[in-house]
């Protein structure tokens, strides 16, 4: 048997009824279009995110706040003083307020930081200067701006350094424009005004307790056991026993951070491939509808095949062809789809977009597999028909 | 007729049954029949007399009841589906009257796909099967698609198909059912060529015009074999 002639064979017959053909593989086109979507954002997205997190560095330890024990001043201090190979510390507070400048008005993150933060998170002026230690400690009215509050407020041509902005009902002095940096996990800096922390908290927030506390080690290595001391100094500090509240604590780490974003896109992947799964089943079972339609509009061919002597085995390849061309055709349609749809959405998005080899294959083996099971069937009942009765159908 | 040499084909005491629930329809009641190498042979009968049936088991399609079919010297009685469909690929060629060619296939490919199945190497199949459509004078029809041609002209394709493999044996049921009387009069005269050239032909039809063109004419009545004589009168082709 010419396997290329029963290829050929199995398009023609495919060829000979374009509208049904492509009905048929609908079902198999969008299961295959979605998983390979999915696996291009997510892998996207997952490389996005990891790369942002190491370029912070994997020696960056985030204390999350809890209500139960409410992070202060004292507490970063005792940080500072005590635990040993830190390089240095940021307290953090966060709130959202009004800002008018220029007879402009708008809502934008506040965030309250120390002169520690802009180097940490290696922040980069286009234009002034960052404020200073001493301008923390002094409750100081200045702010850094990011790039798209300077041109929402100012324009994009204006120079905003020394100009006054307007925070609930405080006026702070623009010091510095930041460099557009767009958004990543530790927020949008290019919509947010950096301010003092300690002006933040007394005069904005009217509160002691921070949001967050960073702290950046001297080595990689050193991260978990300092985690770790950190962790267990402010357990002491505020006299906890409750295991639960210990449990709940949490000082993280740039490589669970990391983790924990791929369990997440993990777990979001898997659910979609699930209800792609799901599309691929039902069209999967379209096919064998299908085939079973063809064999029987087909059953006088079959009987002639027969008996010229095709053999139950002839019969069967050439149905089982037919259908996995069904099905491999749906596919290729769903990965082109896939990865032209992947390509303008990762650019929409700003994620890297990354060529899914492996999607790609097991599109293509999925595609094949779901054209023999569902295709088995239908070529089996061809294959066993009695010639006789074949040739006498009308 | 008869001869020294091994009939080509021998049915022994064929018994075909056919169950309908309870019922047991008897097709067949035991026919006895040998046909030797080079004969034209008519086998004629009205619809329900079995005719249609022994044909079925002369080609290979059907496997009898009771009874000994023996093809070639070969007992083929109790062959299993694939060896009947060896049989029927490398030992007959069918002519039927009806669906004789694939569709969305052109003529040569439809002659070709006989030797698809009997494992015939793929560079020898295209001129086996132009050597057939010449000898059909089809020739120039070889690229045209199957259902682009006339009744006679699919008639003759099915005839060059069923050569391709060199048969033993040519098998046309109602070869010329569907055709008009000068088409079936060129169709008939081009069976009466090959046979002249040796082939053995068997012939199903309900026809006495068309039956005239066999040496032998076999009449089937409720099962049975009722008349089997020579044709003294046999139909003469037209000399072009």
């Amino acid at each position: 048997m010419n396997y290329g002639e029963i290829l050929i064979t199995a398009l023609l017959s495919l060829k000979s009824n374009v509208l049904r053909t492509a009905l048929t593989m609908l079902g198999i086109i969008i299961g295959i279009f979605a998983v390979t979507l999915i696996l291009i954002i997510s892998q996207g997205a997952t490389s996005a995110i990891t790369s942002q997190i190491s370029s912070l560095g994997t020696n960056l330890l985030h204390i999350q706040t809890n209500k139960a024990i409410p992070l202060t001043f004292d507490d970063a201090n005792a940080i500072r003083q005590q635990i040993p190979n830190i390089v240095a510390t940021d307290e953090i507070v966060n709130t959202s307020k009004t800002v008018s400048a220029n007879g402009q008005s708008n809502a934008y993150q506040i965030t309250g930081v120390n002169a520690a933060f802009f180097n940490i998170y290696d922040m980069t002026l286009q234009k002034g200067s960052f404020f200073l230690s001493d301008d923390v400690i002094a409750n100081s009215t200045l702010a850094v701006i990011g790039s798209k509050v300077s041109s929402d407020l100012f324009g994009t041509d204006a120079n905003p350094i020394g100009q006054l902005i307007q925070v609930g009902n405080r006026s702070f002095y623009v010091v510095g424009v930041l460099n557009e940096k767009g958004s990543s996990i530790i927020g949008a800096p290019d919509q947010t005004i950096y301010v003092p922390v300690t002006t933040a908290m007394n005069t904005i927030l009217g509160t002691t307790t921070l949001n967050s506390i960073d702290v950046l080690v001297e080595t990689p290595e050193q991260v978990d056991l300092t985690a770790n001391q950190i962790k267990q100094l402010l357990l002491d500090r505020h006299n906890v026993v409750d295991p639960t509240i210990i449990k709940n604590y949490a000082v993280y780490t740039s490589k669970e951070l990391l983790s924990t974003v791929s369990n997440i896109t993990r777990i979001l992947s898997g659910v979609l491939t699930g209800i792609a799964g799901i599309s691929l089943l039902v069209g999967g079972i379209g096919i064998m509808n299908i085939m079973l339609v063809t064999v029987t509009e087909r059953i006088k061919e079959i009987g002639l095949l027969k008996a010229i002597g095709a053999k139950r085995s002839n019969i069967l390849t050439q149905f089982l062809i037919e259908s996995v061309t069904l099905t491999v055709s749906g596919g290729l349609i769903g990965t082109i789809l896939g990865i032209g749809v992947g390509t303008i959405l990762s650019h929409l998005l700003k994620v890297p977009f990354l060529l899914p080899i492996t999607s790609i294959v097991f599109s293509t083996v999925i595609s094949i597999i779901i054209g023999l099971v569902f295709g088995i069937y239908p070529a089996q009942r061809a294959a066993r028909m009695n010639p006789i009765e074949a040739l006498r159908y009308e | 007729m008869k001869n020294k040499t091994a009939p080509l084909i021998s049915l022994q005491n064929i018994v075909k049954e056919y169950q309908t629930g309870d019922t047991v329809f008897q097709a067949l009641k035991g026919i006895n029949l040998d046909i030797y190498q080079g004969e034209f042979v008519a086998i004629m009968g009205p619809s329900g007399s079995g005719k249609s049936t022994t044909m079925h088991i002369i080609g290979a399609l059907d496997v009898p009841t009771s009874g000994t079919y023996l093809l070639n010297n070969t007992n083929v009685t109790r062959y299993t589906e694939d060896q009947l469909a060896e049989i029927r690929n490398k030992e007959i060629g069918f002519v039927f009257q009806s669906f004789n060619l694939l569709p969305r296939t052109t003529v040569l490919k439809n002659v070709e796909r006989p030797m698809m199945y009997g494992n015939v190497p793929v560079e020898d199949r295209e001129p086996r099967a132009m050597e057939m459509l010449k000898l059909v004078n089809l020739e120039d029809k070889a690229k045209s698609m199957s259902n682009h041609i006339s009744g006679g002209q699919i008639q003759r394709v099915a005839i060059a198909r069923a050569l391709v493999m060199n048969p033993s044996l040519l098998l046309a049921d109602e070869p010329t059912g569907n055709l008009d009387s000068a088409t079936s009069h060129q169709i008939m005269s081009f069976f009466q060529d090959l046979n002249k050239q040796g082939r053995t032909i068997i012939l199903i039809t309900h026809e006495p015009d068309i039956a005239a063109y066999a040496n032998r004419i076999i009449h089937i009545k409720d099962g049975l074999i009722v008349t089997d004589e020579i044709n003294h009168n046999v139909t003469k082709a037209i000399q072009k």
